[in-house]
């Protein structure tokens, strides 16, 4: 599935994210960064699993499930829709 | 015109100040006695006029100027110079020159003496005038009697070889005390003090008999006897500078026999230095200054606490006679006396008791009679937001007003508000006021704002009127006022047990009561329709008709407002005006009564005065146990204390009858009143 | 081999919701969910939406906190809540209950203040148009009535003769404070009118005048405009004391005082400009202190406050009936409240806070009412999160002038409830159809059989 970010969110460096619309902020660790970044190059959900397992040092079943969580989080922020 | 009445007044009271007995009548008979020997007494008169004079533009205290101080001296050089000194040009002068000193050498011992709170009786005449005597010499007088006028003359001869010396000696001394040496003057004396007091006659009969018996007993005989010094010690402690007690009355018998011993002592001394003279320098009142000063200052003292009150001394202010200091004396001892002062609540609004009497924080020991008042809204918040700053809180700026009538007697304006809960313990009162309520009764507000006192000291102010503005200033944390009643006129003197007169505590009507700590407490609601008395409204006048077995008498009370705009109910019998102060409930109490309103007393105005309020009462239900009401039509019938009084609400009384007196009322009308 | 990062679990922390925003309040996106301790959706579901929710701990709060401000500044004072602004029984009786008097316009308002036992002699009798009748009740009962013009006081002096008495009156002036100056209501001062007006009343011998009454404006946040109308009547009152020796038993200085509802085009929201009690009495007692008498014969100071005390305790509950998008792309929501409940939405900008958790992201939108007209829109924009047919919205501080201005108008009226210790009462009952044409007769002839 693809994921889409609602087009008025901006990202620090240092993680801070803003969401213009709101006006809310956010803070990103860095693998949640690195998969922010990706989620905005347009990858899918399947892809960017295996961006995180080569990025880092985890087992595939933490990274599926800690993954998924994530992205729920993202929705349920309705910072991501499909 | 006033003016000059008023010089007229201050002469007239030098002569009662001499006596003790400062009011106009017994003063007169004292001028009086002076006339004997009409020069002499001229001579006095003239003293004393000029050393008040002298006194006045010699930038003299008011209060003690009008009280009749400064002109005792003038009058004493007047009458010795009379008395010993041969008449000449020379003793005119030395009269004249010697009456100026004197009232400026009373101003200025007067302030010194005033620090310590003590009299300065005769000491400016003392010394005067045995400079001018050294100056002038002494000359023999005619010492048997002093009178000049011829037929009075002959008659106090008689009395002196019929008389036995003891007894003609003993009412001489009271004419003594004017350097008179006749029968006259010592009656009219006595009689004076006795009019004005009955202690102070006491003291003065027991001061003469003491003083010749201790005379007789160190001389041997009577030779030479001068009695001035004996009278004047015993009115002096007789009540006057001390309150009257049995430990007084020993204390002045003790007195009287010192000055006995210092005046034979003095009069030794002065014979060794007056070698010279033809005849000795008399030793005058100075034993009398010497010993009431020595004996009265470590009295003085003496912290004024409730533990040493077997001898209380009391403030000059104070002093009135012996019998007004033992009222004022049980008042401030605290033992079960009457309040004085109506008193009610010093604010606006319904405020809530901070700190009550004997509270736990600063209302202890002396000052355990006193209230603190704070404003709470209705999360019991004494501010707004988080109270940070003095404005947030409800109670910082309001208005503060009187609690009784009265005239202000200090105030202290400069001191700075505290940030909300800090506070100052140096000048822990802060801005506060005094209010001198003319009774012997003073209330003090303190922890006012930094100058928002809208009063000055001799203010006279009304019952609610503003004085100044709640603040935070001195041992306060939070804004508050704290109130207290207190009998002495300093800031923090100590204070009085007292009750608010009426008031709501806790949304009910209240009267003399004591709130505590927590109380919610407010002022009585007033209502246009409430306004109306047993002498209906304003404007109106009512003629009592008394008859009795020497006929038909009438008074008529006009309840009206004067010129300065306060009510007051005026009867033109007795010429008094009776200033009304205007709590809700509280029948009024006379202020203010002036001295012939004492002689010519209106026994309406006591009738009408304590009740006055009685319809009101009625109508919101607060009735005491010795009334009974009944209500028909709209008119109330009342019976209390022997009276039946049969009152409309909107005109008044429509008849008063006594169950002994034959007192009858009849109406005269409305009178409109005149702008 | 490329060393892997150390791995943690991805995470995204959301900043506090709290957050200030340059207004100081809270985002719309916070849900108010309880009304004084009731859940918005128990209240809905039982008593129907839209309903109208009174707070009666914060009327009575209200009444209490502007009394204390008032009367711990001036020693004879009463507040006279004007009934106009919301005449609920219920309401009129808790304020009655808490010491208030009445104020009235009109005699409709008059019956409805002595039928719930207001005593003639507390109630206040203003406005331009009273009746004969209605004028010998409040005189007969003893009423305090303020007389608007020339015409009315005519009509007074001939009570005055029929009920054979002296009639005690009061004056109602008016003063250029304001921009613009109402003229409408009473006498003019500076152009002498008020002078002439007390001159002609007491010089008649048939009335007595005994008050003042000037009325400022409506929704008045600036304290300075009550500082020159108290002016104006302390110098008012010298003016006729010294000409005329008239004695003032009152003054009254009218309503107008604000609540905390944001005008439309205000810059600065109510909550930081609308004065509090305390500077509203601040701003009128030491002046009106200063006046020509002792204190303790201050006249007696009326103030009738009505949004002031009644604004903020009343809250409506309003349910999302629709949602669209606009073609310029805003998005739109319509309630089922309309003008003809909330017909102040002319004058404020109202705020709507959802009574669930609708989240964070707020749009602009458009409310609507629900009203079949075009002219019924509540807010042109506001922020409101998503919302779904069926969410529930809660407006604020809407006690004045909705209820007894609303309009009887295509819906039949909501319910209105009060809440105190934890009880909710049922003050008035939804409208029904046959409430509403009780009145209506329909001849046999309009009905038709042919």
């Amino acid at each position: 599935m693809e994921l889409q970010f609602k087009s008025e969110l901006t990202i620090s460096e240092s993680g801070f994210l803003f969401d213009h619309a709101t006006g809310l902020t956010y803070t990103l660790n860095s693998t949640g960064q690195f998969i922010f970044r990706n989620i905005q190059d347009k990858q899918n959900a399947r892809s960017i699993l295996s961006l995180v397992m080569n990025e880092f040092e985890v087992n595939e079943d933490t990274a599926h499930k800690d993954l998924d969580d994530f992205i729920r989080q993202l929705k349920e922020f309705n910072l991501v829709g499909e | 015109m006033a003016a000059f009445s008023q010089i007229v007044k201050v002469v007239l009271r030098s002569y009662g100040v001499l006596a003790f007995s400062a009011h106009l009548i017994p003063a007169s008979l004292i001028l009086m006695a002076t006339f004997f020997h009409p020069m002499v007494g001229l001579m006095g008169l003239i003293g004393n006029g000029i050393s008040n004079g002298t006194a006045k533009w010699f930038h003299a205290n008011k209060d003690a100027w009008n009280a009749g101080v400064f002109g005792v001296s003038g009058i004493l050089i007047g009458l010795t110079l009379g008395m010993y000194s041969e008449p000449s040009i020379r003793l005119w002068v030395f009269l004249l020159g010697g009456s100026v000193f004197s009232g400026i050498l009373s101003v200025m011992l007067g302030n010194f003496l005033s620090r310590y709170d003590l009299p300065i009786l005769s000491l400016p005449f003392i010394l005067v005038i045995w400079l001018l005597l050294l100056t002038l010499g002494v000359s023999e007088q005619d010492s048997v009697s002093f009178i000049t006028i011829p037929y009075l003359r002959s008659i106090d001869l008689w009395l002196f070889k019929s008389l036995p010396l003891a007894v003609f000696e003993y009412v001489k001394m009271f004419g003594n005390i004017l350097f008179q040496e006749n029968l006259f003057s010592g009656i009219l004396v006595l009689t004076a003090i006795g009019i004005y007091s009955r202690i102070s006659l006491f003291y003065g009969l027991w001061g003469g008999l003491v003083g010749l018996g201790t005379y007789t007993f160190i001389h041997g005989s009577l030779d030479g006897f001068h009695g001035l010094n004996f009278i004047l010690t015993s009115l002096a402690f007789g009540g006057f500078f001390i309150v009257n007690n049995r430990h007084a009355f020993i204390f002045t018998t003790i007195a009287i026999i010192a000055v006995g011993l210092v005046d034979l002592g003095t009069i030794e001394v002065l014979g060794a230095i007056s070698s010279n003279a033809k005849n000795n320098i008399p030793s005058l009142v100075f034993a009398f200054n010497v010993v009431t000063l020595i004996f009265l200052f470590p009295l003085k003292m003496m912290p004024k606490t409730l533990d040493n009150l077997r001898l209380t001394p009391i403030p000059l202010f104070q002093i009135r006679s012996p019998e007004t200091n033992m009222k004022w004396f049980r008042r401030w001892s605290g033992l079960k006396t009457k309040q004085q002062t109506i008193l009610t609540f010093p604010f606006s609004g319904e405020w809530s008791v901070l700190q009550g009497n004997h509270g736990e924080w600063t209302h202890k020991g002396i000052g355990r009679f006193a209230w603190d008042f704070i404003v709470r809204d209705e999360r019991k918040h004494q501010a707004s937001g988080f109270g940070l700053e003095l404005k947030d809180f409800y109670a910082f700026g309001l208005p503060v007003m009187a609690p009784a009538p009265g005239t202000i007697y200090a105030i202290e304006n400069q001191v700075e508000d505290n940030p909300p809960g800090e506070a100052e313990t140096e000048r822990n009162w802060g801005n506060y006021v005094i209010i001198n309520h003319g009774n012997g009764e003073f209330s003090e507000l303190s922890h006012f704002k930094q100058y928002s006192i809208t009063v000055v000291p001799g203010q006279f102010v009304q019952r609610g009127d503003i004085i100044g503005y709640c603040g935070n200033s001195g041992r306060s944390p939070v804004p508050h006022i704290h109130f207290q009643l207190q009998s002495l006129p300093e800031v923090g003197a100590p204070t009085l047990p007292s009750t608010f007169s009426e008031g709501m505590q806790n949304k009910e009507i209240q009267l003399e009561f004591i709130p505590i700590k927590n109380d919610l407490v407010s002022s009585m609601k007033i209502e246009a329709d409430d306004e109306w008395s047993l002498l209906g409204r304003e404007g109106q006048s009512w003629v009592f008709e008394t008859s009795n077995i020497f006929g038909v008498k009438n008074e008529t009370l006009t309840f009206r407002t004067d010129n300065r705009g306060l009510p007051v109910i005026q009867s033109n019998e007795s010429n008094t005006w009776y200033i009304i102060d205007r709590p809700s409930f509280v029948e009024i109490r006379p202020d203010f009564k002036t001295f012939s309103s004492f002689l010519n007393h209106s026994p309406w105005m006591d009738i009408i005065g304590d009740r006055l309020f009685l319809p009101k009462k009625l109508k919101h239900g607060l009735t005491t146990q010795d009334i009974s009401v009944i209500k028909k039509l709209d008119i109330y019938t009342i019976k209390t204390s022997g009276y039946l009084f049969v009152i409309d609400p909107v005109h008044g009384i429509k008849s008063i009858q006594h169950e002994e007196n034959d007192f009858k009322y009849i109406r005269v009308g409305q009178s409109k009143l005149k702008k | 081999m490329i060393n892997k990062k150390a791995y943690s679990k991805p995470t995204i922390i959301r900043h506090s919701v709290g957050v200030q925003n340059k207004f100081g309040r809270p985002p719309a996106t916070v849900p108010i969910n309880r009304l004084d301790g009731f859940k918005v959706s128990e209240l809905a579901e039982k008593h129907g939406s839209p309903l109208f929710v009174l707070s009666v701990k914060a009327l009575r709060d209200r009444y209490r906190d502007m009394n204390r401000a008032f009367t711990t500044r001036y020693p004879n004072f009463q507040i006279a809540y004007s009934y106009k602004t919301n005449y609920l029984k219920s309401v009129c009786n808790i304020l009655k209950q808490e010491g208030a008097w009445s104020e009235v316009v009109s005699g409709f308002e008059y019956d409805i203040a002595r039928n719930i036992d207001v005593p003639g002699n507390q109630i206040i009798f203003n406005g331009p148009y009273k009746t004969h009748e209605e004028l010998i009740r409040a005189f007969e009962e003893g009423a305090i009535v303020n007389l608007d013009n020339y015409d009315e006081m005519q009509v007074v002096e001939e009570i005055a003769d029929e009920l054979d008495k002296v009639l005690e009156v009061g004056i109602r002036i008016n003063m250029d404070l304001n921009d613009p100056p109402w003229h409408k209501f009473g006498f003019n001062v500076e152009a002498g009118h008020a002078f002439e007006a007390v001159k002609r009343a007491q010089s008649g011998g048939k009335l007595k005048v005994v008050g003042l009454h000037i009325h400022t404006g409506t929704y008045v946040d600036d304290v300075t405009v009550y500082s020159r109308a108290a002016q104006g009547l302390v110098n008012f009152y010298a003016y006729i004391q010294e000409q005329l020796n008239i004695k003032l038993k009152y003054w009254d200085l009218g309503g107008g005082y604000a609540s905390h509802n944001t005008l439309h085009g205000a810059y600065m929201p109510a909550e930081q400009t609308c004065p509090t009690f305390d500077q509203y009495a601040e701003a009128i007692c030491p002046i009106l202190l200063n006046g020509p008498f002792q204190a303790q014969d201050a006249p007696k100071l009326f103030i009738e406050p009505g949004r002031a005390l009644i604004d903020e305790p009343f809250s409506l509950i309003t349910s999302v009936v629709s949602q669209k998008r606009l073609p310029s792309g805003q998005r739109g929501v319509l309630l089922d409240s309309g003008m003809n409940i909330m017909s102040s939405v002319q004058w404020y900008r109202y705020n709507f806070q959802t009574a669930q958790d609708s989240g964070a992201m707020l749009e602009d939108t458009i409310v609507y009412g629900g009203l079949c007209m075009n002219i019924d829109v509540l807010q042109a924009s506001s922020s409101i999160p998503p919302v779904r047919r069926g969410d529930l919205l809660v407006i604020h501080h809407v006690g004045a002038y909705n209820i007894s201005q609303s309009w009887q108008f295509i819906y039949l009226r909501p319910a209105i409830i009060a809440i105190e210790d934890g009880e909710v009462h049922v003050i008035k009952k939804a409208e029904t159809r046959e409430y509403v044409q009780s009145f209506e007769n329909v001849p046999d002839s309009f009905i038709s059989n042919k």
